[in-house]
């Protein structure tokens, strides 16, 4: 009942003609950064992080929404017309999605990603709506040893599970440690890591670190040609009049629930999501060899999966401060810089922020769909926008957008360092997320640690007691295992 | 270029950085240490398994190549020194300015000629741009050297 009574309390908030604007073009943009093959949610939230620090932080949180929700269906339009995923998420599109766009069914292939998209969005968006609160007071009774545990647990799992090698997993995590670690310990008050440089006193910025390593290695990428990709004619063929959408029905169903479950667990993404889900439905297709040969459930399932994704990632990252993912990090950053620290407090202190967030994603969904089913001409002409120039393009954003939050240099050539490292890592396939889930982590792990041990005068055995700390012990070890498992499996 | 020579290469840089790391960890007092002594020592010896199994790879007659073509190199140090000049011009010359010369400058070292495109492209992006961080978000940005001149 309260929830339903904060959910409430969140409307009139939520229908501020700012924060209903920011929806607007928070979509509008990340169906666009969707669509632009090289650009990802996470490049395009990390852009708009610096953007936003003036803004109130519910109209914020709305344009992120939208880039979030509209990134993952506007991956799916150069996937359907050109062969090309727009984002990791639009693999599996690929597969039915182009095949029916070869037939001459583009136009139907982009309304049934539009609808499987939107539905899926909105499934998960209500499920956050209701899981995340109640998943908030359970976690109100965490210890710190527990919280201890379960951010050693967010960052193994993430390092093993993202890095082909283990090594560099654990490499990244450590490197993200160290730079949370800059500043001043806030506890004993001692300088770490600042090498007697006064702008590190007050430690590195998140948004410096998430705007360097994800939005100016894309940049670089586009600059190179990397992305480049050749449009030639686009035509959309046939309207979707006269499909029978209710066939979709269960595909939908089944690939949200997939989607959802995806979303929760670390370290996997809407990419899995989409390709269990497409795999899971041919399982069940009375058609199966049609798959693969522009069959409407094979582009409905992945489509709807990889958007049901989105909001679920975000309920462990709300209630508990463990990002799963990348993007869910890059969105804590975004929250952290409006001051609103995640976590099972954030419900309590600031109910009206999160509850207006976690609804601006279910609206955001519908709103995808209207500008979507609108706009589909213009962003197929997206598709058309010079490498060479969006290049340049980002990399003024992100300077002019990081030099705004302090009016610092410093931090300007930091992000631009934090680019190039990341460019780096990207090249030697050493994955970035773990490094900047270790940021975030970090300190919670530090806190909690230390809180843990001045309570029990530094009797080490209290991090060992308690059910929840030995299951995020078990849990802890099976992600250290995973790679040696897997390995003997094989 | 091998790509289990890099490798090594790469480890052992990301091995002198943790190792710097560790010897300033080790002088912090008390609990402050702990996590910054654990995480360098953790960090470092990823960087001895990373080499060590780069290692095996090479022996193991691995030829894998870094996928990276030549002229990419040169695109890239090109890319590096314009972000460094545009960093540098924002401080002297102001952020629309700077932007104004950047933009073109890149695109058509890159080989961009589509010149009515990159007019308005840049036109339009430094007005959307000025609208934003000028007159919404009245961010304190540098002085801007062309306003200037025609007594902006």
């Amino acid at each position: 009942m309260e929830i339903l009574l904060n959910i409430a309390g969140a409307v009139p908030a939520i229908l501020d003609p700012y924060v209903i604007l920011a929806m607007i073009v928070g979509t509008a943009v990340g169906i666009a950064v969707g669509a632009l093959p090289g650009l990802s949610a996470t490049m395009g939230i990390a852009v708009l992080i610096p953007l936003t620090f003036t803004m109130p932080p519910l109209v914020a949180l709305a344009m992120i929404a939208g880039i979030y929700n509209g990134s993952m269906y506007g991956g799916s339009i150069p996937a359907i017309l050109l062969r090309i995923p727009g984002t990791p998420a639009g693999i599996a599109t690929v597969f039915d999605g182009h095949e029916m766009a070869k037939q001459g069914k583009a136009r139907l292939a982009l309304d049934i990603s539009l609808a499987s998209s939107s539905i899926g969005s909105a499934v998960s968006a209500v499920a956050l709506l209701l899981v995340a609160p109640l998943l908030a007071l359970v976690a109100l009774q965490f210890s710190p040893a527990n919280y201890f545990w379960l951010a050693v647990f967010g960052l193994t799992a993430v390092s093993v599970l993202l890095a082909g090698t283990p090594a560099k997993g654990y490499l990244s995590a450590a490197l993200g440690l160290c730079i949370g670690m800059v500043g001043i310990d806030g506890i004993s008050g001692n300088e770490r890591f600042t090498f007697g440089t006064l702008e590190f006193l007050s430690g590195i910025h998140i948004i410096v670190l998430l705007t360097g390593l994800y939005a100016i290695p894309p940049a670089i990428d586009l600059l190179m040609g990397r992305n480049a990709i050749e449009t030639g004619k686009l035509d959309l063929g046939e309207s979707s009049k006269g499909f029978k959408w209710s066939s979709l029905v269960p595909t939908w169903i089944r690939a949200s629930g997939i989607g959802m479950v995806v979303g929760l667990i670390p370290a996997l993404g809407g990419n899995i999501a989409a390709l269990m889900a497409w795999n899971e439905e041919r399982r069940y297709s009375k058609n199966k060899d049609n798959w693969g040969k522009g069959e409407p459930a094979g582009l409905a399932a992945p489509e709807c999966a990889n958007n049901a994704d989105t909001a679920a990632t975000l309920i462990p990252a709300l209630t508990l401060g463990i990002p799963g993912n990348a993007v869910a990090a890059v969105i804590l950053g975004a929250l952290l810089v409006h001051g609103l620290r995640p976590g099972p407090e954030l419900f309590r202190d600031n109910a009206t922020t999160v509850y207006g967030f976690m609804l601006s994603m279910l609206i955001t969904a519908g709103m995808m769909f209207i500008i979507g089913k609108f706009g589909a001409r213009a962003y197929v002409n997206v598709l058309r926008m010079p490498a060479k120039l969006l290049g340049p393009m980002i990399l003024a954003l992100t300077v002019v957008g990081v030099y705004a939050i302090h009016n610092s240099m410093f931090e300007v050539i930091l992000m631009l360092i934090f680019g190039l490292l990341g460019f780096v890592m990207e090249r030697l396939s050493i994955p970035t997320a773990p490094a900047v889930l270790a940021v975030i982590l970090g300190p919670i792990a530090e806190e909690n640690l230390r809180r843990a041990l001045l309570i029990s005068r530094d009797d080490v055995s209290i991090l060992f007691k308690g059910p929840i700390s030995l299951v995020l012990i078990g849990l802890v070890v099976i992600a250290i295992a995973t790679p040696w498992l897997t390995k003997r499996k094989r | 270029m091998k790509q289990h020579s890099v490798e090594i290469l790469a480890a052992a840089g990301f091995g002198i950085l943790f190792a710097i790391l560790l010897s300033e960890a080790i002088t912090y007092p008390g609990r402050s240490a702990y996590m910054p002594t654990a995480t360098t020592i953790v960090g470092l010896v990823m960087c001895g398994l990373w080499a060590l199994r780069s290692a095996r790879l090479l022996f193991a007659g691995n030829t894998d190549h870094l996928n990276v073509r030549g002229a990419e190199v040169g695109h890239f140090v090109l890319i590096v020194g314009a972000g460094a000049l545009y960093t540098a011009l924002f401080s002297w010359i102001g952020f629309f300015s700077a932007t104004i010369i950047m933009i073109p400058g890149v695109a058509v070292t890159l080989g961009f000629r589509d010149w009515k495109t990159l007019f308005i492209s840049v036109l339009g992006f430094v007005a959307v741009l000025y609208l934003v961080f000028r007159l919404l978000l009245s961010v304190p940005l540098p002085d801007e050297a062309i306003l200037k001149l025609i007594g902006g």
